[in-house]
């Protein structure tokens, strides 16, 4: 049998999920785009992000160390 | 300076030591709770590793996670995203574990280490590294390379699921990725799920059923659900695949392209299983190997260091190892997520805290044979054995003991071989191990259905003494952590029927295919351990001795379980496991116990304390 936790939780998290989050997750990927970058390109090259290429740099392992998670 | 390296909360939990660059020790927490997989918070783990090393929780310098959990949680939140409206069953499922408690990992892992010693400042101690940076650490910082390529490929870290990097003395640049939901390890975890095994520990199943099939879905799943470019990155279609919206790694449209639903776990295996093993396991070697010829042709590197998950695939490795795209390779034993642990306590140590790697791995690498866990004295496990009431006799010394073991091994018989450190790492290599005779050609019938009591075409592996490789296998490498396959040697294959060679499927393992049977799968290769006598020089007198008597430097070795169990850690688990199962001797440390001398009433069934992998 569902506790009252449960039924709440199923509750809460379809509210939620429904007019707060589906609503952002619309707007965010009609500006921003897609975030997972899940489209197939035949066209390309390779798939590879490189992070000399983009700007990004993940080299600086020393600051990723920081003690945050 | 002391760093300890921690695993948790996914899948493996372990914790290791590292002390002025030297590995000291390391263990998976299963070993300890008997629980496979264990995820928990590894304190029995954590505890064995400051006992070994003789220190206390005030004497750690860092205390280094594997991950960084608020990473994973932005990717859950980004998956979400990109998935809604689709994924609310996994949004209802994660959220409230992740608003509960995985979202504040930080602060359990902190509560747990006061458990430890509350005086300490364990906030400032702890350090996270990235997910696929700590596997990158595990394989480069403990291989014999000043530099190297390395390439990482598991299910999911934080976002990398493949990436390259390159090691050089001290430090580990990461190069490129290849990010979620795109993953080799999660593709093959897909097949294992929709081939009937469980996702995590299955995937090696699907590897050992794969030489039974034919690689017809090939071309399917290459058309349909991935795409390979020519330098061997890829993308996955994710309209076949359910993990970023739901609870299983497939949906419908899987089932569709494949022509009917998953199989049900432990139903009859066919034809059609074995054939999409052999698909999907070709499809990995490919990607496998259009990476490698890529990496070595961009970076110019001419040593490579393998970690991850998919690491594990070692008839992969073997593949790549042939192709010759690089001089030396390097694969972590513990290529999972418990190596992890270690991995992260060797980039806290090299990277972070800026200090140099030992230079003294000319012989051999870093790992110790991966003997790295507990072990226990004489005189201990004749107080334990006694304690639990086992029947023993004591051997005089290593001569003695290997003679005999050898003599019984030579007669047919199974032997449980508890000696020494436990390995660190999913596979057994003659510390925790079951032996047989790999000339028997029942010997792997015997050991699947009556001693480990597992599906019948799981193959078994062979160690053999180093220096005998060359006359049995093709292979000219060394391959201490069973981590490479290769066929044997021609000269041994026996002559096949025109009969025999018609035979399809699991009828294949009916076929004495060589002078050393039990070892031989059915497409005539082995998953090699090389036995070297600076890592375990017992072992290496056992088969040593076996030679003498049979003319054949190699045994069968198996880890010491039963499917489903964590392979034993205490005398008391190997004991247990030896009075559950078939197995005839028993040899922990110099006590040797005979099964036909026990008691009766220690006998027990204990299959169902463990459910099936």
């Amino acid at each position: 049998m569902r506790s009252m936790r449960d039924i709440f939780e199923v509750v809460f998290t379809l509210i939620f999920y429904y007019v707060v989050f589906f609503p952002v997750a619309v707007f965010f990927k009609f500006f921003i785009g897609d975030p997972l970058n899940l489209e197939i390109d035949e066209t390309r090259g390779s798939y590879w992000t490189e992070y000399s290429q983009d700007g990004k740099q993940k080299t600086d392992f020393k600051s990723q160390f920081i003690n945050r998670s | 300076m002391k760093v300890l390296g921690i695993s948790a909360f996914y899948h493996d939990s372990a914790a290791a030591l590292v002390m002025d660059g030297e590995i000291i020790c390391a263990a998976q927490e299963e070993r300890f709770t008997r629980k496979k997989h264990d995820d928990s918070y590894p304190v029995n783990s954590i505890n064995y590793c400051l006992e070994s090393a003789s220190m206390e929780a005030k004497d750690v310098d860092y205390v280094v996670f594997y991950d960084k959990p608020l990473e994973k949680f932005r990717r859950l939140m980004k998956t979400h995203i990109a998935m809604a409206p689709k994924g609310y069953g996994s949004f209802r499922y994660s959220m409230p574990t992740w608003a509960g408690d995985k979202a504040f990992q930080r602060n359990k892992i902190i509560k747990s280490l006061r458990t430890l010693d509350q005086n300490v400042d364990w906030k400032n101690k702890l350090l996270f590294s990235e997910h696929h940076l700590s596997h990158a650490a595990s394989a480069f910082f403990p291989s014999r390379f000043h530099d190297s390529a390395i390439l990482t490929m598991d299910g999911v870290g934080e976002w990398a699921t493949t990436s390259l990097a390159i090691g050089q003395g001290n430090n580990i640049k990461i190069m490129k990725e290849i990010n979620f939901p795109h993953s080799l390890g999660l593709l093959y975890s897909a097949f294992t799920s929709y081939t009937g095994f469980r996702v995590n520990s299955g995937e090696y199943k699907v590897m050992g059923l794969a030489p039974y099939g034919e690689p017809r879905f090939a071309q399917l799943i290459k058309n349909n659900l991935i795409d390979i470019k020519s330098d061997g990155s890829f993308r996955l279609n994710m309209e076949y695949f359910g993990y970023c919206t739901g609870m299983s790694m497939i949906n419908d449209s899987f089932c569709e392209l494949f022509g009917a639903p998953a199989r049900s776990p432990e139903s009859q295996l066919t034809q059609k299983e074995m054939d999409l093993a052999a698909s999907i396991q070709n499809v990995a070697e490919e990607v496998l190997l259009k990476l490698g010829k890529s990496i070595a042709a961009d970076t110019g590197m001419r040593n490579l260091c393998l970690a991850g998950g998919v690491a594990l695939n070692c008839v992969a490795n073997g593949k790549l190892l042939k192709e010759k795209f690089f001089d030396n390779i390097w694969i972590q034993p513990a290529a999972g997520d418990a190596g992890g642990a270690l991995g992260a306590a060797l980039a806290g140590y090299h990277i972070h805290a800026d200090l140099p790697r030992r230079n003294d791995f000319e012989k051999m690498d870093g790992m110790k044979g991966t003997y790295l866990g507990p072990k226990y004295d004489q005189r201990d496990v004749e107080r334990i054995l006694t304690l639990i009431g086992a029947r023993y006799t004591v051997a005089q010394n290593e001569a003695e003991l290997t003679k005999f073991c050898a003599q019984v091994l030579a007669e047919g018989k199974a032997v449980g071989w508890h000696q020494g450190r436990m390995e660190f790492g999913p596979r057994a290599l003659g510390a925790r191990s079951i032996l047989g005779d790999p000339r028997s050609p029942t010997m792997q019938r015997l050991l699947n259905l009556k001693v480990k009591y597992r599906e019948s075409f799981r193959p078994f592996a062979p160690s053999i003494l180093i220096d005998e490789l060359s006359e049995w296998f093709e292979l000219e490498e060394a391959s201490p952590y069973m981590l490479l396959v290769a066929n044997v040697n021609k000269k041994l294959l026996e002559k096949i029927s025109k009969d025999e060679e018609k035979l399809f499927g699991i009828k294949k393992l009916n076929v004495k295919r060589s002078k050393i049977p039990a070892v031989t799968h059915v497409d005539n290769s082995a998953r090699i351990q090389t036995v070297h006598k600076q890592t375990n020089h017992l072992y290496y007198a056992l088969i040593n001795e076996f030679y003498k008597i049979t003319g054949c430097p190699i045994l069968v070795n198996t880890s010491f379980n039963i499917r489903g169990e964590p392979i034993v850690n205490t005398p008391e688990d190997a004991y247990r496991c030896f009075m559950g199962t078939d197995i005839e001797f028993l040899v922990i440390g110099n006590c040797i116990l005979d099964k036909s001398q026990q008691d009766e009433m220690s006998k027990r069934d204990y299959k169902q304390d463990f459910a099936l992998d």
